[in-house]
Formats: C-alpha cells, structure tokens, sequence
C-alpha cells in the first residue's frame, strides 16, 4: 500500500513539474487547436465512403492534423489531409459491421497542432438505408389467379418473400380508382384464413373495394406467424410496418387503389398492427379498425401520426386475451379511446346502444367521440358475452355477434378519405 | 496404494465412465467402420459453425458416397442428434452433424433469421461440400434434415437452393430435404421454388402443432392439414391434386426432384427425434432418394445403445462428484471444513406437521405460479437477448427466465424458511445451530475454493473423455457438455443469482428437512418433491390440457415449459446432493456451490447463448 501511495506521490509531483521554473527568456506561448464541428452525431447514406468532414481551428493559426483516439468502431476509420473521415470500407446497411452490429459508428478524434492536442471528442455516424441497392427490395409483386377474383401474391421485402392475397370487386376495372382494405391476421394465424372469418370478401363486391390479405411471416423470435408492430424496426426481425408500406405503394402504383382511400383493419395481432400504421403512416392511411386488439405500450408512447385519424375498434368485453382493462403488453382500451379522441382534437362523446340481434340475451354499445378535426370520428364499440374472436353474425363463422364486424366497419371506414370526412 | 484403497469409489467410476464411454464411441463410430472427428467451418464475417463429420470408410474418392448435413432445433445441440448421424452414416453416407449457429461450439449469428437466411450455417456448409471440400462425397448427392428449427433451416435450404439453381438454370445443389417436426413455411412461395426432394414428418401429438393452420387435433393431423396436402399438391397436376394425404406414400418423382412423402408419428415434439419409427422413416426416405452405400434394414437400429452408455455416464459422472470431494477434503489444507454433523431436528407432529405441509405445499404453487411470469419479466430486464442482439449482458435468452425465477424462487424460500423459525420453530425449540451455517471466513473462502476445484476435476475429466472417444455424458437432449473458454464469464455471470436458489434449497434441506430417526431415503424423496414439484405441476397442466384439449395452456411460452424437461431432474436430484455434501462437512455451504457450478454450466451448454462475435 506504501508504494501505491509513494506512486500516486510521485505522479503528483512530476504533473506538476511543468510549472516550475521560472526562465528568463520570453517563450511564445501556444494554444491548443478545438475541433469546431457543430454537431457530433451525422448520417451517412450506405455504400460510400465519406462519413464526415472535420473542422478545426487553432487560436495561433498552425496547420492542424486530426488522430483517431478511440471509440469502438475506430478500426473502420481513416481521416485524409484534407479532414475526411472515411470509411475503411465502405458500409453496407443490410450487413453492419460496426461493434454493435447497430449501424451507428462510433469513433474518438483529436485535432494536433504539432505541439499540442485539442480535446477528444466523440463523435457517431448513423448509417441510412439506400434502397435502390436493396436489389430484393425493389422487385415487383410476382401474383397468380387463385380464384375468380382473388391472386396469391409475393413480392420480395426485407430480403424476405412476403406473400399476400388481392380480391378485386366482381366488376373491377384498371380504369378505375378502388379504395383498399388491408385486413392484417392474428398472431398464429393465416392470410387465407383471416380472408374467410373477417367476411370482407363477403361485401366488397357490393362496395367496390379492393382488399390486401398480407401473410405474417413465421418470426424466428416468436416462433410462430404474426406481426411485429412498432414503428422503429431497430430492434426487430421483421420490419412490418415497411412491408404496410411497400404493400399500399405498390397497390397504389399497380391495382388502381386511390391513394386517399387506403384502410387498414386487423384482428387480435393484427389489431396492434393496424394502430402501429395510424401512428407511423397517418400520410397514407385513412382510416383504421382494430378489432380485439390494442396498442402496444411502446406505440403508445410513441405514436406520431400527422393527420387527424378516424379509428373505429371493436372489442369483446369478455376477451380474456386482450382484456379491455388492459394487462402485460396490451394498453387499457380507456387510454387508447381518449389517446385518439384528444389526438383528434374530439369535443364531444355519445354513447350509441345497439340490439341484440341474436337473441342471446346480451347486445352492444359504442362510444363515440364526435365533432372532430377534419370531421372525423373515433368508434369503440363493445359487444357484451364476447370473447376473443372476429365479430361475424353468422355463428357458422364462429362468430355469434350481435353486429357483422365487416359490414359494421366499413360502413364506418367508406365515410373518410385522407383528408377526413368525404363530403 | 493407500491412495488407491481410499478413493476405491472414486477410481471405479471413473473407470467404469472410460469404459462405457468406450463403448459409446463403439455405437457412435459403427464398431470402427465410421470415423467421427469435430471441423469448423467458417462462414461469413467471423461467423463460423462446428460440425461433426461422420465420415464411413467405405467413403472413397474412388466410391463417393452422398452427404447428408444434420441440423439440430433451438436450444439443441449437434450431440441431441448424434442418433440419426449414427444410423445414416453406419448405413454408408457422409454426415455432417451441426451445432447451429448460437448454440453448442459454433458462433453466434449476426442474423437474428439464422434458419431462414442461412439455414442455421447449413447453407455454407452445402455450398462448401458442394465446392469439392471433400473429395470422396458424391456432390450429385446432398441432402439436409433437421428437427424442429433444424427443419425450418431444411425447408429453407430447398428454397434457397432452388431459388439459385432456377437463376442459374441448374439442378438444385440441395438435392433432398427431409423435415422433422416443422410445417410452418411450408408456404406456397417456398414450395413453389424448392427444387429438391421433400420428406416431412410431423409428429401427432406436437404439442407445438397450435401454431399450424388447423386448429386442436386437426393441426398436427398430416392427413388432412394444409400444410402437408400443399406440399404433395405442389408437385402433382392439377387434375391429380388430393384432399387427404396418404402418409408413407411417396409422391412425384425422384428424377425431376419433386418427390415427397409425408409422415405422422404419434408422439410429443421433443421425443420425434428419439422415436424408432420416425427414425426408421427417415432412413427409408434417404434409402429411397439416394440409395444407401451400405444398405440396411431400416429397423435395425443401435443408437439407443449410446442413449444407454451416455445416460450410465451421466448418472456415473454426477455420483463422482462425491468421491472427488472426498478426496480433496482429506487433503490437509481443506481438511478444517469438515465438522460434525449438527444434530437434526425431532419429527414434526401435529401443529408443526401442519406447517411442515403447508410450507411444501406454498413453496411449490409459488415455484409453479411465478415461472411464466417470470419468462415474461426476463423479456423485459433483458432485451437484448430477447431479442436475440449479440451482447455480453446475459446473453441466454431461454436461461434468463430461469434465472430470475431461480432467485425469486430462492429468496421466497428463505423468507418461509426464517418466519417459519421465528414464528413457530423458535418457540417449540428448534435450534439453530442444527442448520449448520456457522462457518468462519477463512473456512468458507476454503469452501469456495474446494468447489472450485470439484467443479474443474469434474469438467477435466469429461474433456479428457470427449478427447478420447468424441462422447459426452448424456441422454437424448439431457447432456453434460464440454464447452468453449467464453462460457466460463458465462457461468460466471449467471453463478450470483442462481447460487440464491441452490444456498436456499440447501438450507431448507439441510435446516428444515433433516428429522431424528426418519429414514435417509425418505427424508430425500420429500425434499426432491419439494424441490421439483413446482415445475412438475407447470408440465401437468400444460400436458393435461394438451391431451384433453389438443392445445397446450401456454402457447407463446411453450418452448419455455418444454425447457423444463431437462431442468426438473435436475431439480430432483439437487437436495441428494445438498444432504450428501452436508453429511460430508456438517455445513450448508458445499453442496450449493458444487452443484450451482455444475449445473449451472450444464444449463448453459444446452441452450442459446448469443456472444458477440470475435
């Protein structure tokens, strides 16, 4: 212990060794340069291999160097005389390579003088996706007729084959323009199967409407299929909310789909799913119906949607699996309703009764939120004795609900376009 | 000699694991016709997987022989599967058995779609043995199958390579696929592409068949599920397509790389890969879209007779655990530890027998009642491993949630354990000193150091075995590994928590369930209960619904409740070795820490373990 301390002496005494001595001769004095960057943090588009340019100064005006110091990406960086800082190789978005695996570089620097060093400072480089080199990504959906009316679709996304099923109204016509309906699946759940129980392709014939019945994929994390709601895909296998995206542009570019008529509904997952498209593509979706769903509480959280956007949601009070009250993962029905109704801008609220129209002792209701921005509204409907399950009044569909989920909400959805209430 | 007459115990059963693991290697290598020796590949940007090559003598470059990659499930690793590697290459083809990437030897991925996009490493592998890397495999001739995850990697190696053959107008070099316990993707996108052969068996009673597209008993039934009659329809005409499947018929055709045939064996997930009759499908299947070098009749199987000589090793292996610490207790320095056996406690009887029941019985619906919330909170605490980024901070997912319960577990078992003192022990005359837990500082830093060593002599010899006869201790997927040096900071970073659980159940054991003139057995046969029963009760309920039902009760955690078939023994077994170590130095202290060191690594040698990659 004696030595550490006659160490830690000696360490004092040689740092202050500098101010000793007091010389006759007037020596000039220097000043250490400063890095003069304004920001710390910059974006670099991927597949190139400038990552920013440094800027100094030094108060005595000698010619500045740059030395890399740290940080654990610095083995990726080289810096030119002219200030560069480079990228070793150039970095691929799909494929990084920094420590973290995270896309976000992060590298220490100094500025020298020849006599004396600035300040480290740290700086990061968050590298951006260039789509056109994700060669997978741009490919156009590859569809075939399934049925009258309806193709099996896939279109390459996320280096995945991402599967989806298109059914056109009986009197479809490319010269038209179609609203759409995305109907997104439960959690273990199928496309094909969420296009019979929902009932929509009961009654877009009559409506004139198009519907998209996206496939989940089977998420090595989750172990079964679904969809991975949220709209920073940072942290998740599967980026769903881009694939929504790619879906509704290509719908729009390619299935006569008017791009101010684009809703999404979803059952149970699903649901999440449909509240994640309102939070992060209000531009291009119109209107939303979740049905035994919620949001998450990092879309709660987090929600930035940039228009005022119409929501009806349908619940089963008896749903045990999303329990209205709320529970792990799932946000109380209550703050999702006035999350919305406040978002809106709603300043009045009605409660509308329903029937019981299968007799079974039980009906429904529906809080409305009304006198909106833009004219739109905000439905939570409740059926009581209801479990979890897609509200169909054909008990053969498993269903048994007083109301026919389909009809119900697109009554509701046709009523707004992207810019609210259809005049 | 002395030495020999007084660790007499000690050298028999080390003998007796040489000997059986001799014999193991003598299944595992076909009585000398077959030489097994572990590789590395590496893959992809500091990725790389080891495997274990199952090379036959009659494999020549003069007489090549098909190559068959073997891809085990999550949480498995590339030992789980030794069977089917036994059987395929006693029957003439080269295999490759793999530790999937994240599990076992092999390195962590930087994919967290490991199985989709790489086939779990199986997809370099094919690319590399397709290239020439060894000269006497026939390249005409490869083929994959995997359980579970592994067939999830095997379904998507058709695709992959049947993608790459139809851009460059070739023939698939993924000749054949054989998929066990796996339907999920097959999808039509998949199937549409897939140019190889295609053999799926599922079993019956999957317990994880919910996530299927039929519901309860419908879902796994291959006759009539989507899954199944997509995969045949996919290669039949239009106006041959069928409505229900017949298992075991093969359909297609082996020249144009369309056959399938589709199989349905009645019994639970975990146990397909272990079943005689879904490992005779398998091998019939090879035999029919390869040909066997060495053709045998598919129920002539012998790798059981490994299960058999692994399992009497393990079983060996954890009795030496006593004898070794006999040894080095009678060493001078360690020598002080010992001390008399505290006196136990008197037989509870009325009041107290109540309490005594009740406290089991408590212990055992809180231990049941707080793992799956526990898997829940895990997510939570340790997000990054959940989702499964390369990381240092806890990085076993599945273990994670172990853990935390572990603790809790623990932490709730001594509170009982000091209020049932204070509020009723205390007053009917229970004496403290029976816990054994006094101990100096100088004779528990001894303690820690002796289980040390325990804990290394013990892992010492199981290297020594593996470098003589390429064996572990094991049963099915219930193995004692050897493991690379990161796993050490591993079992290091996991000891803090888990020791909670094993100090606890040592104490109560030891301190609460130590009765004057109760037999020995009897005493340990409730201890064991009440140590397990918790867990066991999760795997009840799950499995009495599934069999009522044809859904399990935990369907987003149901991987989680399979892991406990492996941990529940292990439950079992652990107060036998608390009251023996205790027998041994008259204190609380050694069992725990020998056995939390055991087995705690063996936990985290057979599941995911998600490390940055060097």
């Amino acid at each position: 212990m004696k030595n550490i301390y006659f160490f830690l002496f000696l360490v004092f005494i040689s740092s202050c060794g500098g101010g000793g001595g007091g010389g006759s001769e007037a020596v000039p004095q220097n000043n250490p340069p400063t890095i003069t960057n304004s920001t710390f943090t910059f974006s670099a588009l991927e597949n190139q291999n400038l990552a920013f340019v440094l800027q100094a100064s030094d108060p005595d005006g000698d010619s500045i160097t740059f030395q890399i110091t740290g940080g654990s990406d610095q083995s990726s960086f080289t810096i030119n005389d002219s200030g560069q800082v480079l990228f070793l190789s150039s970095p691929d978005y799909e494929n990084p390579s920094d420590a973290n695996l995270d896309n976000s570089y992060e590298v220490a620097i100094r500025a020298f003088d020849g006599n004396l060093y600035s300040s480290s400072y740290d700086f990061t480089v968050n590298i951006t996706n260039d789509e056109s080199d994700d060669g997978s990504n741009n490919s156009s959906a590859v569809c075939t007729d399934q049925a009258e009316s309806t193709s099996y679709c896939t279109i390459d996304w996320d280096n995945l084959e991402r599967e989806f099923y298109v059914v056109f109204p009986g009197s479809f016509s490319s010269d038209k323009s179609y609203p759409l309906v995305i109907s997104l699946h439960g959690g273990a759940d199928y496309a094909d199967a969420n296009m019979e129980y929902t009932g929509f392709t009961q009654i877009n014939d009559q409506n004139n409407f198009v519907l998209i019945f996206p496939q989940g994929t089977v998420a090595e994390g989750k172990g079964d299929t679904g969809w991975y709601s949220g709209g920073d895909c940072s942290n998740l296998e599967v980026c769903d909310i881009s694939f929504i995206e790619k879906l509704i542009d290509y719908s729009i570019e390619e299935l006569s789909i008017n791009p101010g008529r684009v809703y999404v509904s979803g059952f149970s997952n699903g649901a999440f799913m449909a509240y994640t498209t309102a939070c992060f593509l209000s531009n291009k979706v119109a209107a939303v119906a979740p049905v035994s769903g919620s949001f998450s509480p990092e879309d709660y959280d987090s929600c930035d949607p940039q228009r005022p956007m119409p929501v009806i949601h349908v619940h089963g009070l008896d749903d045990s699996w999303i329990p209205v009250q709320g529970g792990d993962y799932v946000t109380p029905l209550q703050l999702v309703s006035n999350y919305w109704s406040s978002f809106n801008s709603c300043s009045e609220n009605i409660i509308v009764d329903g029937e019981d129209s299968n007799g079974d002792g039980y009906s429904w209701y529906s809080e409305i939120s009304t006198s909106c921005q833009d004219g739109v509204s905000i439905n939570f409907t409740y059926l009581e004795n209801f479990g979890h399950s897609w509200p169909a009044s054909d008990s053969n569909k498993g269903g048994g609900a007083d109301i026919d989920g389909a009809a119900f909400i697109w009554e509701f959805l046709s009523l707004y376009d992207i810019s609210g209430l259809i005049n | 000699m002395n030495f020999i007459k007084t660790n007499r115990l000690l050298i028999g059963l080390a003998s007796s694991i040489l000997f059986f693991s001799f014999l193991a290697s003598m299944i595992l290598t076909s009585f000398g016709n077959v030489e097994v020796k572990s590789l590395r590949l590496d893959t992809d940007k500091g990725q790389y997987i080891v495997y274990d090559l199952f090379r036959p003598n009659s494999a020549k470059p003069e007489s090549k022989a098909p190559f068959i990659a073997i891809i085990p499930g999550f949480q498995r690793s590339k030992e789980a599967l030794s069977n089917i590697a036994i059987e395929l290459s006693r029957r003439g083809y080269v295999v490759a058995l793999i530790d999937p990437y994240a599990q076992g030897l092999s390195s962590s991925s930087l994919s967290t779609r490991a199985a989709t996009t790489q086939g779990y490493g199986m997809f370099s592998l094919v690319e590399d043995v397709h290239s020439g890397a060894f000269n006497f495999v026939d390249i005409d001739k490869i083929g994959a199958t995997g359980h579970s995850m592994g067939g999830n990697a095997a379904i998507r190696g058709a695709d992959f390579f049947g993608k790459q053959a139809i851009q460059n107008n070739t023939k698939s070099k993924l000749d054949s696929v054989y998929v066990s316990g796996y339907v999920l993707t097959l999808r039509n996108n998949i199937l549409r592409d897939s140019k190889s052969n295609m053999g799926v068996s599922y079993a019956l009673y999957d317990e994880g068949a919910f996530r299927n597209e039929l519901t309860a008993w419908d879902s796994a039934n291959m006759i009539i599920a989507p899954e199944s009659l997509r995969t045949v329809n996919s290669v039949l005409p239009k106006e041959e397509q069928i409505k229900e499947v017949e298992l075991g018929k093969y359909y297609g055709s082996k020249e144009k790389n369309s056959l399938r045939v589709i199989f349905n064996e009645p019994v639970l997930h975990p146990f397909q890969p272990y079943n005689f009759e879904a490992t005779a499908n398998q091998l019939d299947y090879f035999e029919k879209v390869f040909g066997a070098p060495n053709p045998i009749n598919s129920n002539n199987q012998i790798w059981h007779w490994k299960e058999i000589f692994t399992l009497i090793n393990m079983v060996l292996a954890l009795i030496m655990l006593i004898p070794i610490a006999r040894l080095f207790l009678d060493l001078r320095f360690f020598s002080s530890i010992k001390k008399d056996i505290p006196a136990p406690l008197n037989v509870p009887n009325g009041k107290g027998k109540i309490i005594f029941w009740s406290i089991f019985f408590i212990s055992a619906l809180i231990a049941c009642t707080t793992f799956i919330p526990m898997v829940e909170v895990a997510k939570i605490l340790f997000e990054d491993a959940a989702n499964r980024k390369l990381t240092w901070f806890f990085p076993q997912r599945m273990n994670n949630s172990v853990m935390l319960w572990a603790a809790f577990n623990g932490l709730v078992g001594i509170i009982i354990f000091s209020l049932s003192y204070k509020l009723f022990g205390k007053r009917n005359g229970v004496d403290t000193k029976s816990w054994g837990l006094g101990i100096n500082r100088m004779d528990l830093l001894k303690t820690c150091i002796l289980a040390l060593v325990i804990f290394a002599t013990f892992y010492a010899l199981l290297f020594i075995n593996y470098a003589l006869f390429h064996v572990d201790y094991r049963f099915w997927f219930m193995g004692v590994r050897i493991f690379q040096p990161e796993m050490l900071a591993v079992l290091l970073m996991y000891l803090p928590l888990f020791l909670i659980f094993f100090f606890s159940n040592s104490l109560r054991v030891n301190g609460a369930m130590r009765f004057k003139d109760q037999p020995e057995w009897l005493s340990m046969l409730i201890a064991g209960f009440a140590n397990s029963l918790g867990l066991m009760l999760i795997i009840i309920i799950q499995y009495s619904v599934y069999f009522n039902t044809g859904t399990v009760f935990w369907t987003t955690n149901w991987l989680s409740v399979n892991l406990l078939f492996g941990i529940v023994p292990m439950m079992f077994i652990l107060p036998y070795f608390n009251r023996i170590f205790f027998r041994m130095t008259g204190r609380v202290y050694l069992g725990p820490l020998v056995t939390c060191l055991v087995f705690i690594m063996i936990l985290s040698t057979n599941t995911v373990v998600y490390l940055p990659i060097k």
